[in-house]
């Protein structure tokens, strides 16, 4: 196993060089430059707008452009007084010796800070998006299969069809409106409420000062942004699961258990759950870091501090080092969720051998 | 006579301001509630208004510093003795070059320290040092180390702690508004933190001030979610001598839909309420207890239409400075084509079908609260006349079929770059950034009512980063729409957008290459207007207003008529047409509404 970790690491490094040129490439070649839009005010003269971007490094060819944000610039002269000349060695780093660069919207802000600001209200909602997209999708999907063509699953079925394919932005706005506007007013004439939001409409945290409190005091900022992310999880893997459930329903060794007089729930749950949950093990880190890459419309929607927007933002405003630290950061969540997957496959599944 | 009553009305207006305050009530410093704004301008880059050029980061530096010259709420002109400027009066000498500004003595930091020149004088020499990212260096003639800036500022200097002389390099009555650029800070604790080191601004963008001048003070900001600010109630110019609210709150919004619903939540106190939401503040019975304000935007929506040819854009200059003749667009270069477009679009059926009638027909550069707006100019929607302009400019309808496009027979292009372009069809692109529903329905409006009268428009909207941003400064689009908002102090100056040296491609703000000599020659002269008398200067405003409404470089459609709605209940609101908030030190807001 150890040497099966190794040899994967090693693995990652060209594909993580390899992801970052592609992306840098691709998003030097899209139409479209930094200075324009972080300059775009009349009162900035022409030669400012120029000295801005020698400032930011834009004007270089691409490879020069990659290589000091790969490698830094400290091995290379240039341009410190933006003369057109260089006259100086380079101060950057560059990511391989840990530097990320400076945010060129929030100038002096380094990318990692900006994140790091940020990673943890993503992190959060997508655990507790994973916890319930999970557990209920797995619970439909079993109950789907143990009731094989009655009411509740094709219910579930129509469900998991529905659910996969609401955008999340429609059904987020609903939710506000619903939860914040409608039944509030709904319930109030029946003595239960106020007529003001039953759940909060947006943010994570009370606004009020003194920081965040614990999650357990502001659970219910979780709920509306957790359920909207969530539909789409319990869709797909209630389906997934049904169809396992009913492969490992029809399996030997379900017959033998049945054979052997072992309880219904012994039988679904001990043999057959047990099984059938295996082959998800796999999709379990990918969908994690799936979640994380598409939490920018739920963060845009509930007013989520996450990371989702601030790369969002970091694409519009063409903050370069914005996009590529997420990039760098993205890729190696993913290369460590595709890991982990299969090392907890190997746990689970002692067939497997590496 | 429009202006005497302009000036009247303001004039009333800042008379009865005091009467205003006067007239509040507030339970007193720090009980009025907490105020919950919310923002969809992200993030601010800094607190730090030396380097700061964000709307995000001047929104809340906005409330920690002072201005040298404060801007009226109610006139959008600089005024002396404002709440929060430092000015009490100013005066020009004969030659116009020198400033003096006598300042205010009785406002100080709230650690007690007076404000004086040298605060605005540590703010000067950190911009000018060329050290620090300021987007403002561009207002002296040269940087300290004597680089050219392109500015008008030659010095600035402070005899004492109360005066403040400028010199700039001619009289210049635009110039007088960069002066306001630069942002004192408090020079005992800038000094402290950096010393000369002026870079080291740079470094530290979101350190937080520790003694400020506002109605408040304390950041505390949390990435992506809000900035809290507490009342300072060391504040000297609070509208009833304390500050009423205890905290303001300003959250992170990145829809404005979901914005208005959470504020109909009783979310947040305030909402600048959307134009396709407005007619629901109006009508709905549920809505109409919110208090709201309408007034007249300051800014403008607008098509662009190049002059130029697309395919190969000059910049107006060459190396020598010489005019560089530009080759026509093929369309557009012939004032007869752009005419022809102001008459056949119905701007009055765009307003009210488009934006719920939420907008101010406009026709030149300037707005209707402007004291040099020409309310006379207008476009009159007359397709008949639009298609009568279309056969004069040689563009003919060949198959006598409206529907079909009009081609070339003789037209400008054909007569004078391309004999060949003859038999031509009246093709335009139209474009508008994508992402707004309004947007892009005016977009397909114009797209049909020019294709009424013989043109083949097409409409398309597009990414504003990738797409439209790069052909309207690379000027290689047709015609583009654009919203536009002209900032404070109100002024018709329009150097930044039609001389030739700022008709540079990739660059400059002059996107559709227009020039004309004897608009620059009144523009000049109402910039050295002795004393900067504004009825000498309005005069020379409405000329160069006709030529703007007959050269039509630009096609102005609508001024937006906006609305601001706070929660009912909410005390001592006292909107102007130029700031919606100026008298929050006064409110008393009731409690939002928190699950």
């Amino acid at each position: 196993m150890q040497k099966y970790i190794i040899r994967r690491v090693i693995q990652a490094i060209p594909t993580l060089l390899g992801i970052t040129l592609i992306v840098y490439f691709i998003m030097l070649l899209a139409p479209g430059d930094p200075v324009s839009l972080l300059a775009f005010d009349p009162k900035i003269r022409p030669d400012e707008r120029e000295r801005l971007a020698s400032q930011l490094g834009v004007n270089d060819p691409f490879f020069v452009q990659y290589l000091r944000w790969l490698i830094g610039d400290d091995w290379m002269m240039v341009d410190t007084n933006y003369d057109g000349e260089a006259d100086a060695w380079g101060d950057n780093y560059g990511i391989l010796r840990g530097d990320f660069g400076s945010s060129f919207k929030f100038r002096g802000s380094n990318p990692l800070t900006l994140i790091g600001e940020r990673l943890g209200a993503t992190i959060e909602l997508n655990i507790a998006v994973l916890l319930v997209g999970l557990s209920s999708g797995i619970t439909i999907g079993v109950l789907a299969a143990v009731y094989r063509g009655r009411f509740f699953d094709k219910f579930t079925r129509i469900f998991a069809v529905v659910g996969d394919s609401v955008p999340a932005f429609w059904l987020g706005l609903l939710a506000i409106v619903f939860f914040g506007l409608i039944l509030p007013r709904m319930l109030e004439p029946y003595g239960i409420g106020t007529g003001r939001p039953i759940l909060p409409m947006g943010g994570r945290c009370p606004p009020v000062r003194g920081g965040c409190p614990p999650i357990f005091e502001r659970i219910h900022y979780l709920i509306l942004p957790t359920l909207v992310s969530a539909l789409g999880v319990v869709a797909v893997w209630s389906r997934l699961m049904r169809a396992s459930m009913l492969e490992t329903i029809n399996s030997d060794y379900m017959r033998t258990a049945r054979a052997k007089g072992l309880s219904d729930r012994n039988i679904w749950v001990k043999h057959g759950l047990r099984n059938a949950i295996l082959p998800f093990t796999v999709f379990l880190g990918p969908t994690f870091v799936g979640l994380i890459g598409g939490s920018v419309i739920i963060e845009r929607i509930f007013t989520w501090p996450g990371v989702g927007l601030l790369l969002l933002d970091g694409l519009v405003s063409r903050d370069y080092p914005i996009v590529m630290a997420s990039v760098v950061i993205g890729s190696v969540l993913t290369v460590i969720g595709y890991l982990i997957s299969d090392i907890l496959y190997a746990l689970f599944d002692p067939r497997i051998r590496f | 006579m429009k202006r005497k009553l302009a000036l009247f009305l303001a004039v009333c207006l800042c008379i009865c301001a005091p009467l205003s305050a006067q007239d509040m009530e507030a339970p007193g410093a720090g009980l009025g509630g907490i105020v919950i704004d919310s923002s969809t301008a992200g993030d601010p880059a800094t607190f730090n208004p030396l380097i700061g050029g964000d709307t995000a980061s001047s929104a809340v530096y906005s409330w920690l510093y002072p201005s040298i010259i404060g801007v009226s709420p109610y006139t959008g002109l600089e005024e002396p003795n404002l709440a929060g400027a430092m000015a009490s009066g100013w005066e020009y000498d004969e030659s116009g070059t020198v400033l003096t500004v006598h300042l205010r003595d009785d406002i100080s930091w709230n650690d007690g320290t007076p404000v004086t020149s040298a605060d605005y004088m540590w703010a000067v020499e950190a911009t000018r040092s060329g050290q620090i990212d300021s987007p403002r260096a561009g207002i002296f003639e040269t940087m300290a180390d004597g680089t050219p800036a392109g500015g008008k500022i030659v010095s600035i200097e402070a005899p004492d702690d109360y005066t403040v002389v400028v010199t700039f390099s001619e009289a210049d009555c635009i110039s007088f508004s960069d002066v306001n650029d630069v942002t004192p800070v408090p020079a005992h604790i800038f000094t402290e933190l950096y010393g000369d080191d002026y870079a080291a601004m740079n470094d530290n963008p979101r350190d937080i001030p520790t003694v400020s001048f506002g109605a408040f003070k304390d950041v505390e900001f949390a990435a992506g979610e809000r900035i809290s600010l507490l009342a300072d109630q060391a504040y000297p110019d609070a509208l009833l001598g304390f500050v009423s609210p205890s905290e303001l709150v300003t959250l992170q919004v990145a829809d404005e839909n979901v914005a208005t619903e959470r504020f109909i939540g009783g979310e947040f106190s305030i909402l600048a309420v959307p134009a396709t939401r407005q007619e629901e503040f109006r009508t709905d019975e549920k809505l109409l207890e919110f208090p709201r304000y309408e007034f007249t935007g300051n800014g403008f929506t607008f098509f662009s239409m190049n002059h130029a040819n697309p395919d190969n854009p000059q910049p107006g200059f060459d190396e020598d400075g010489n005019l560089i003749p530009q080759e026509p667009h093929p369309v557009l270069g012939d004032v007869l084509v752009r005419q022809a477009i102001s008459h056949a679009v119905d701007i009055d059926a765009l307003i009210e079908g488009i934006r719920d009638g939420n907008g101010v027909k406009v026709a030149t550069h300037t707005i209707p609260t402007s004291w040099v707006y020409n309310a006379d100019l207008q476009y009159e929607y007359n397709p008949e006349l639009a298609m009568e302009k279309l056969a004069q400019a040689g563009w003919i309808d060949h198959d006598d079929n409206p529907d079909t496009a009009r081609i070339c027979q003789d037209c400008l292009f054909a007569r004078e770059v391309d004999e060949s372009y003859n038999g031509s069809e009246l093709t335009l692109d139209l474009h508008v950034p994508a992402g707004s529903e309004v947007g892009e329905q005016m977009g397909l409006f114009f797209q049909a009512e020019m294709n009424k009268v013989g043109f083949a428009a097409v409409f398309e909207a597009i990414d504003w980063g990738s797409a439209f941003l790069p052909e309207l400064t690379g000027q290689t689009f047709d015609m583009n729409m654009l919203g536009w908002s002209l900032g404070l102090p109100v002024d018709p100056d329009i150097s930044p957008f039609y001389y030739p040296e700022v008709d540079v491609p990739g660059s400059g703000f002059n996107f559709v290459s227009y020039y004309n000599a004897e608009l620059i020659e009144l523009n000049n002269q109402a910039r050295v207007v002795p004393g900067c008398d504004t009825e000498a200067r309005a005069e020379l405003y409405g000329r160069v207003q006709e030529i703007l409404f007959n050269d039509m470089p630009y096609f102005f459609m609508y001024v937006s008529e906006s609305m601001t709605a706070v929660l009912p209940g909410t005390e001592n609101w006292n909107p102007t047409p130029y700031s919606r908030t100026y008298s929050m030190d006064a409110w008393v807001s009731p409690a939002v509404a928190m699950p």
